[in-house]
C-alpha cells in the first residue's frame, strides 16, 4: 500500500520539478533482466514496457484509468480490439502491441497489485 | 471565491496534472511551454473575472456567477470547485466522494461525483445554448433555455443519480472500468422543467419507442463524429414525472463537471441516462443504440452468471432501475467512538421507495431497525438515523441494509456481472469503540 502510494508521490514530485526541463531519463529492470529508459511514465509501474504503454494510451486518455484495472492478458488484449475498432485509435503495430500488452498483463493483472486505490 | 482560494486552485491544478495528453516524448516537450502560458493567461482570467487581480479585463464580470470556474479553466483543474472528492482518472474526468462527505441531506455541489465519458464541451454558456427535440414527434422544436423556462413550468426537486458502476471495485475478478468504491452517488436540488411536458409539447407519436440522448461533450479521440455517450430510456419510463430537464443545480448553474448548462436527471436509473451537456433529445422507433447502448455497456446477463463468466453480447440487458442501497455518512470509517455511538445515513432505490433500513453491529448476525425518513420528494434519497450501543471496548463494523417497498433487501454478496454494474451490497464502517 505504501510503496504505491510512494510511486505516485514519487511521479508527482518528479512531473512539479521538471516541469518544462528535460524529463529525466531513468533506466528500469524487471526481474528477467529487461532493461529500458524511461522519462514520463505518470503513475504507471516504473518497469520495462510502462514508456511504450504510457505513450501510446495516453494520446487519447490518462494512464490513471490504466492504472486501475486488473485484467488478464486476454482482458488486455480485448480492450486493445475495443479501443482500435470503436474508441478510434490507430491500429498498433505488432511488435508494439506484445510489448504493451506484457507490460499491462505482468502490472495490471487480476491481483492488481500496483492499484492506486489498495 | 477570493484570491487566496484561486491561488489554491492553482496549485492543486500543477500537482495534479502529469500532462495526461501528451502522445510522445516530442510532442510533451513542444507543448509544454504552450501550457504553462495557457495556464498563466487562464489564471490572470478568473482572477479579475473573481474581483482579484488587475491585467486583464472581463467584460462580463459581473455577470459571472459566484463560485463557479471559469470553463475554459475547468478541464486543467479536474476538481476546481469541489471539495474532498477522490480523483479516480483526470482525462477524462471521473471523481467520487467519500462517504462521509455525503452527510448533507441535500449533496452541495463541490460534493456532487462526477463521471465524464469525454471531455467537456469547448462552450458551456447557456446564452446560445439550444435543446432540440425530434424524430417520432409531431412538433419537432428547438428550444433555448429562457424557452424551456418561458414555455414549461419550472420545478425544483431533490433527485438523486448513481453512477451504474458504483461499486465496481469490489468486483472479483475483477470488472473494467473506473474503480468507483462507494462514492458515485448524489442527491442535490435540481431546477428545470418536466421531461415529460417537453415531450407533451412535442407531440410524441405512437411508433415511439425509445428516447436518445445527445450531449456536446467531446470524445477522447478527437473525432467530432464520435458520440462519447448517447443512452436513452424506453418511452414509458420518459413520461415519469421526476424526470428533469435541469438548468440549475442547488439554486445556481451547473458546475462544468456536472453537465453545465443543461442536463437530464432521470433519478434511480443509472447515472448514464442523465445525459450531461444536453443538445438534443430524439423519439426513436426503436431501442436506442447510441454509443454504450449495445456490447456490455451498461447491461448485465439476462441469467445468473458464475464470477468471470465471458458472457456473449447477445444474452446482455439493458439495465433499468437501479437497486435498493444504503450508506453510512457518520460515523466515518475507522473512527474512534464511544460505547454509544449516533449512526447516520442515506437509503436510495429506483423506480420504489426504501422501506426499512437496519444496522448491526455483529458482523450480520443481529439487526436493529433505524429511524427512516420518506423521501422529501419523489426521486429523492432517504435519510436515516439510530444509535447503537457497543458491548465492550474493542473492533466494531458497522453495517446498513436497506429494504425496498417490494421487499428487496439488500444482498451481502455481489452478483458479479462482467462490466461491474449494481453493486448493492452492505456498506461497511469500522470503529474502534472505547
Amino acid at each position: 500500500m505504501q510503496s504505491c502510494f510512494g510511486v505516485m508521490r514519487a511521479a508527482l514530485v518528479y512531473g512539479i520539478t521538471l516541469s518544462g526541463a528535460a524529463m529525466a531519463e531513468i533506466t528500469v529492470s524487471d526481474e528477467q533482466g529487461r532493461s529500458e529508459v524511461i522519462y514520463d511514465v505518470g503513475i504507471l509501474h516504473p518497469m520495462p514496457g510502462a514508456q511504450i504503454t504510457h505513450d501510446y494510451c495516453t494520446a487519447c486518455h490518462s494512464e490513471m484509468i490504466i492504472a486501475q484495472q486488473g485484467q488478464t492478458r486476454d482482458g488486455w488484449d480485448d480492450i486493445l480490439v475495443w479501443m482500435v475498432e470503436d474508441m478510434g485509435m490507430n491500429e498498433i503495430v505488432e511488435e508494439d502491441r506484445d510489448l504493451i500488452l506484457d507490460y499491462l498483463a505482468t502490472y495490471y493483472n487480476p491481483d492488481r497489485p500496483f492499484s492506486p486505490l489498495n | 471565491m477570493d484570491k487566496s482560494d484561486f491561488e489554491g486552485v492553482r496549485g492543486t491544478s500543477e500537482t495534479n496534472f502529469t500532462n495526461p495528453d501528451t502522445a510522445n516524448r516530442e510532442t510533451k516537450m513542444s507543448d509544454e511551454p504552450a501550457r504553462r502560458d495557457r495556464r498563466k493567461f487562464l489564471r490572470s482570467a478568473s482572477a479579475v473575472a473573481f474581483g482579484g487581480v488587475a491585467g486583464m479585463t472581463v467584460p462580463f464580470a459581473e455577470n459571472f456567477p459566484k463560485g463557479l470556474v471559469p470553463a475554459a479553466f475547468a478541464e486543467d483543474n479536474p476538481l476546481a470547485d469541489k471539495d474532498g472528492l477522490t480523483l479516480l482518472n483526470d482525462k477524462p474526468v471521473n471523481a467520487e466522494t467519500p462517504a462521509h462527505l455525503l452527510d448533507d441531506a441535500i449533496t452541495p455541489t463541490e460534493r456532487h461525483f462526477i463521471r465524464n465519458n469525454g471531455l467537456l464541451p469547448e462552450s458551456m454558456a447557456a446564452e446560445g445554448w439550444t435543446l432540440t427535440v425530434d424524430g417520432f414527434v409531431d412538433n419537432p422544436m428547438t428550444l433555448s433555455i429562457q424557452d424551456l423556462k418561458d414555455q414549461f413550468e419550472v420545478v425544483t426537486a431533490a433527485l438523486h443519480i448513481e453512477c451504474g458502476g458504483n461499486g465496481r471495485s469490489a468486483f472479483d475478478p475483477p470488472a473494467r472500468g473506473n474503480q468507483w468504491t462507494t462514492g458515485a452517488i448524489a442527491c442535490s436540488e435540481w431546477t428545470g422543467v418536466r421531461l415529460k411536458d417537453v415531450l407533451a409539447a412535442a407531440g410524441v407519436q405512437s411508433a415511439a419507442v425509445y428516447t436518445a440522448h445527445h450531449g456536446a461533450d467531446i470524445h477522447l479521440s478527437g473525432d467530432t463524429e464520435k458520440a462519447t455517450l448517447s443512452r436513452g430510456l424506453p418511452i414509458n419510463k420518459a413520461m415519469d414525472e421526476d424526470i428533469l430537464i435541469a438548468f440549475e443545480m442547488n439554486g445556481t448553474a451547473l458546475h462544468p463537471m456536472n453537465g453545465a448548462p443543461l442536463r437530464l436527471v432521470v433519478p434511480g436509473w443509472p447515472g448514464s441516462c442523465s445525459q450531461k451537456w444536453l443538445t438534443r433529445i430524439q423519439i426513436r422507433d426503436v431501442e436506442h443504440d447510441g454509443a454504450k447502448m449495445t456490447g456490455k455497456s451498461y447491461r448485465v446477463p439476462a441469467y445468473p452468471v458464475a464470477p468471470g463468466t465471458d458472457v456473449p453480447d447477445e444474452d446482455m440487458v439493458i439495465m433499468e432501475a437501479m437497486p435498493v442501497k444504503s450508506l453510512i455518512t457518520f460515523p466515518a470509517n475507522e473512527s474512534a467512538t464511544g460505547l454509544t455511538q449516533d449512526v447516520r445515513g442515506k437509503a436510495w432505490v429506483g423506480d420504489a421507495t426504501v422501506e426499512g433500513l437496519e444496522v448491526s453491529i455483529d458482523f450480520g448476525a443481529t439487526w436493529q431497525p433505524a429511524e427512516l425518513n420518506a423521501p422529501v420528494n419523489k426521486g429523492a434519497w432517504q435519510t436515516w438515523s439510530t444509535s447503537v450501543t457497543f458491548p465492550q471496548a474493542g473492533y466494531y463494523e458497522i453495517w446498513a441494509r436497506a429494504t425496498d417497498s417490494n421487499g428487496v433487501a439488500q444482498p451481502h454478496a455481489i452478483s458479479w456481472n462482467p462490466r461491474g454494474y449494481l453493486n448493492n451490497t452492505f456498506h461497511r464502517v469500522g470503529v474502534m469503540a472505547s
